[in-house]
């Protein structure tokens, strides 16, 4: 009897799978412990600080309500894990994740995902990717190819332009998949400071990229 | 050792370069965002009942985004089969069972954390829930409008009332108003 209270106490608390994670719609007992979830931590109070993000971003109300539209959608299709992150930061991240057609999901949550596909194929014989939606995937995946070699070339040039020695440096070695910032002054001779300060001169620059490709003024916070 | 794509970098860069306006944006009070809105033309009575709509559709059982489970980048994702819901004699039979789950499931939480309940030992009444609800959407007027103090005492108020009630935004209503009075503004 322990065993089975403890159970079900466990079920209350996880954290809510979006249908992307399922691989099926939400059942009528997720939905309303997803909004039960929500409501319990101010879901429309939350939104209005994201929406906020939004406008902040677009720099247009059309298009911050648009933005928050596909988030709403977004929330419940990936969910939400209370215990890993608030929900305004969940919702905020979204919107950053949405505006920069960025995929939040990490390589583990994608192979955890793969394994319970692979289940569900046995046990309730949900379809697989077919060998046309594969194709499908590896043109997604070249033409993404081509895009971040687009952008990361732009991003080339705006550190040249702006004599940016270091991220020229930093570029080059994560490129050859070093992401060690020591191994990356030891190997050019450089202060490791140098490196740590770059960081945000490069986060700017990339701020900068991002809002002109969409058309939006950039401004930076002071 | 193989080259790292370029797509994996760039994708780091983008993270990497949300990660501060994430945080920023985030610490944002719900009242400084409900009048940073207002000031930008939002109607902001119709956007906190876009959110509220959101939660009713999903507790009403109905959401159009799960229908959509299908990623919106082309094929990031499985083709999704829509699994058989529960029949309706399962559904009112559930009805009946939430009750008594809904008492096992906190007799299991005290059993499997210990949490005892602080204060009278008693559930709050209704009415006073009610009357703390109330408190706090004029608790989070006056932080809108920089009544600190008002807003700090109805807060305490609404958690004399129902102490287990406050919620994240009141939660951030109080830390606002904490720090503003603490800042002396």
């Amino acid at each position: 009897m322990i065993g089975w209270l403890s159970a079900m106490a466990v079920v209350t608390i996880l954290a809510v799978l979006g249908t992307d994670r399922l691989g099926r719609p939400l059942t009528d007992e997720e939905k309303k412990r997803f909004g039960a979830l929500l409501r319990e931590h101010d879901y429309p109070g939350a939104r209005l600080v994201a929406l906020r993000f939004a406008l902040k971003l677009t720099r247009a109300r059309l298009r911050a309500q648009d933005l928050m539209g596909r988030v709403d959608v977004r929330l419940v299709r990936t969910g939400w894990d209370p215990a890993e992150v608030s929900l305004v930061r969940r919702l905020c991240r979204l919107v950053w994740s949405e505006w920069t057609h960025a995929i939040e999901e990490t390589e583990a949550a994608r192979k955890a995902e793969e394994g319970f596909l692979r289940e569900m194929q046995v046990t309730e014989g949900l379809a697989i990717p077919s060998a046309e939606q594969r194709a499908a995937e590896y043109e997604t995946r070249t033409e993404a190819r081509m895009y971040a070699k687009a952008q990361l070339e732009k991003l080339r040039a705006a550190f040249e332009n702006a004599g940016d020695a270091v991220n020229l440096l930093w570029l080059d070695h994560s490129l050859e998949e070093e992401t060690d910032l020591q191994k990356m002054a030891a190997q050019s001779g450089r202060d490791v400071t140098e490196f740590y300060s770059a960081a945000k001169r490069r986060k700017r620059v990339v701020r900068r990229l991002l809002a002109e490709e969409r058309g939006v003024p950039y401004e930076e916070d002071p | 050792m193989p080259k790292r794509g370029p797509e994996d970098v760039w994708r780091q860069l983008v993270d990497e370069a949300g990660e501060d306006e994430v945080e920023r944006a985030a610490s944002v009070s719900v009242a400084q965002a409900e009048n940073e809105l207002a000031q930008a033309g939002f109607d902001v009575a119709a956007e906190r009942a876009k959110g509220a709509a959101l939660i009713e559709d999903l507790e009403a059982g109905r959401h159009a985004g799960e229908g959509k489970a299908a990623p919106s980048r082309a094929g990031d994702g499985p083709q999704v089969v829509t699994l058989p819901g529960p029949s309706r004699r399962f559904m009112r039979a559930r009805w009946l069972a939430l009750p008594a789950a809904a008492a096992l499931v906190w007799a299991a939480v005290a059993l499997t954390t210990g949490v005892t309940v602080v204060g009278t030992g008693q559930q709050p009444r209704p009415e006073d829930v009610q009357a703390a609800k109330t408190l706090h959407e004029k608790a989070r007027h006056e932080c809108a409008e920089s009544k600190w103090k008002a807003c700090l005492e109805d807060l305490d108020a609404a958690k004399k009332l129902d102490p287990n009630g406050e919620d994240e935004a009141a939660r951030r209503d109080r830390t606002a108003a904490e720090g503003a009075l603490r800042g002396g503004r």
